[in-house]
């Protein structure tokens, strides 16, 4: 069954086109690659697909329904939740907090919004870090609390615009793990990612993208082996390596 | 020397108020709003047509003029000021310079404040020349309880934005506004309803100005001015902030004008010159900004 349908998606900046008819659907429970060299359109995708841009032209449909115009926070409620490249934590804020605020918008009330922040602190291993101020915090743990910030709001659909950026070998291994298990528990993943690693270990299947447009999908081991895409992304290293 | 600084204090208690909601709306939605002098106004206003019409106390008449000046505040908003903002803070800056010169060419009519002064006057004035000693320090009641009502107001507005999901997602949306709409926030509510709160604390300054100062339209230009010395003196944003500063410069002002030869006249001017000196010497102000 597919969650999210994009049906020759573009987007005019000016004269710019920063994405060209791209066309793409996501299964239920799937983790879906997007990947792409730097100005690619990966994160205007993103961002039309979150309602913070319209589209010039296309439709998005979510769990078959248009969301086209629709802005963050109705999807957000809708089940579409979202992690940013730069991270936005609110750096006043505890950690808890955070979590509190994206909690708050789907509770019935605080006692119900404080149990579910403790739940997903407790997920994201963030319990020992619960009462620091957010802007205190490492990048590592920092993009942690961007992925639970989005699954305290219950998401149906999560999209990770490079979740493990800036992290260390280790901490992208653990990054990986959160996203399987985030996964297994029932919410469709798309992921954009420099990492191959850790896009190879997790995603069922890979898009990509260069100059805004389209330029191979399916299966990863197919995907990585497109002479399109070593051309235009991986190099001829990856494919040595 | 004692008698001055409670009468600075006193006064300053009141100016706090009237920041507090310029502070809060301009560190929700970062938006300078020019026509914040004027819900002082409506404020004085309401309380005004209440005590002459039916002879309702001031301080009770808050519980009108608050809710009045939110709702206006919450159209202005909702109407104008969120779609000006799309283009900037130049666009909200004029447009909320628009507004202002609006509601006091509007409350200026015949049938409203009209063009004169007014004032509250009248034997069932409770306020009207009511002094409580204690010691040797004299205290102007209507200000005392205005005082009182500040610090109520603080408090209340403290718990408000730590205690309750809406206060929270304020500063939420203060903080990062694409952040709060991507967890569920309607940041545009949020900020109608923090444009609204902000012009009801105005409001209820006015109420409690009316008790002792004169009426008249173009009076909140006045609370402006003043208003914006004490987000600067306290950084702008700061709720801490505005209470703080506004008790500076209440003290200021009255130090000023009891000490300086002729000072009584020039009693603003106190306060213009501390807005300088904090603006080279300090331009973040002493707490810094941030709700």
């Amino acid at each position: 069954m597919t969650i999210l349908k994009v049906d020759n998606l573009s987007k005019k900046f000016g004269g710019l086109n920063a994405v060209k008819n791209v066309s793409f659907s996501v299964g239920k429970g799937e983790i879906l690659g997007l990947i792409g060299p730097n100005g690619a359109g990966k994160t205007t995708c993103f961002n039309m697909i979150a309602g913070v841009f319209s589209q010039s032209e296309g439709k998005i449909i979510f769990e078959g329904k248009e969301i086209n115009g629709n802005p963050p926070y109705v999807l957000n409620n809708r089940g579409l939740a979202r992690t940013f490249q730069i991270v936005k934590p609110l750096a006043k804020l505890s950690v808890f907090d955070n979590l509190m605020v994206a909690c708050l918008s789907k509770s019935k009330n605080i006692k119900d919004a404080r149990k579910k922040a403790k739940e997903v602190i407790t997920k994201t291993n963030l319990e020992e870090l619960k009462n620091t101020t957010a802007g205190s915090l490492s990048i590592g743990n920092l993009k942690r609390l961007e992925v639970a910030r989005a699954l305290a709001t219950d998401p149906t659909l999560l999209l990770m615009d490079e979740p493990m950026g800036g992290l260390t070998p280790s901490e992208v291994d653990g990054s990986i793990q959160l996203i399987k298990d985030i996964n297994k528990e029932g919410v469709t993943i798309v992921l954009v990612e420099h990492i191959m690693k850790a896009v190879m270990a997790v995603s069922d299947s890979i898009i990509v993208l260069q100059n805004g447009s389209l330029i191979s999908k399916g299966e990863p081991n197919d995907v990585v082996n497109d002479k399109n895409v070593i051309k235009a992304y991986l190099g001829d290293e990856y494919v040595k390596s | 020397m004692v008698q001055t600084l409670f009468d600075g204090l006193m006064i300053g208690g009141v100016y706090a108020i009237i920041a507090l909601g310029l502070t809060l709306i301009f560190g929700v939605m970062r938006v300078i709003n020019m026509a914040h002098g004027e819900f002082v106004m409506i404020g004085m206003f309401v309380s005004y047509f209440l005590f002459t019409s039916i002879g309702l106390d001031p301080f009770i008449s808050i519980i009108i003029s608050a809710p009045a000046c939110f709702l206006v505040g919450y159209l202005l908003y909702r109407f104008f000021v969120e779609k000006a903002k799309e283009g900037g803070e130049e666009n909200t800056l004029l447009l909320t310079a628009g507004a202002s010169i609006f509601l006091i060419n509007f409350m200026a009519l015949p049938f409203l404040l009209g063009p004169n002064f007014s004032r509250l006057t009248g034997d069932n004035l409770f306020w009207q020349n009511n002094v409580l000693n204690i010691g040797s320090v004299s205290f102007n009641s209507a200000l005392l309880m205005g005082f009182f009502v500040t610090g109520i107001l603080i408090c209340l507005l403290h718990l408000f934005l730590t205690k309750t999901d809406i206060g929270l997602a304020m500063r939420a949306s203060a903080q990062e506004p694409q952040a709060a709409q991507i967890v569920g926030i309607n940041v545009s509510s949020i900020s109608g309803l923090t444009f609204g709160l902000g012009a009801a604390f105005a409001g209820v300054a006015g109420s409690i100005l009316a008790t002792t100062y004169p009426i008249y339209a173009s009076i909140g230009s006045l609370y402006l001015v003043k208003s914006f010395i004490i987000v600067v003196l306290g950084g702008m944003g700061s709720i801490p902030g505005a209470a703080i500063g506004g008790l500076i410069l209440g003290v200021t002002e009255s130090f000023g004008a009891t000490y300086i030869p002729g000072g009584t006249g020039y009693r603003d001017v106190f306060g213009l010159i501390i807005f300088l000196i904090v603006l080279l010497y300090r331009p973040q102000g002493l707490f810094g900004k941030g709700v």
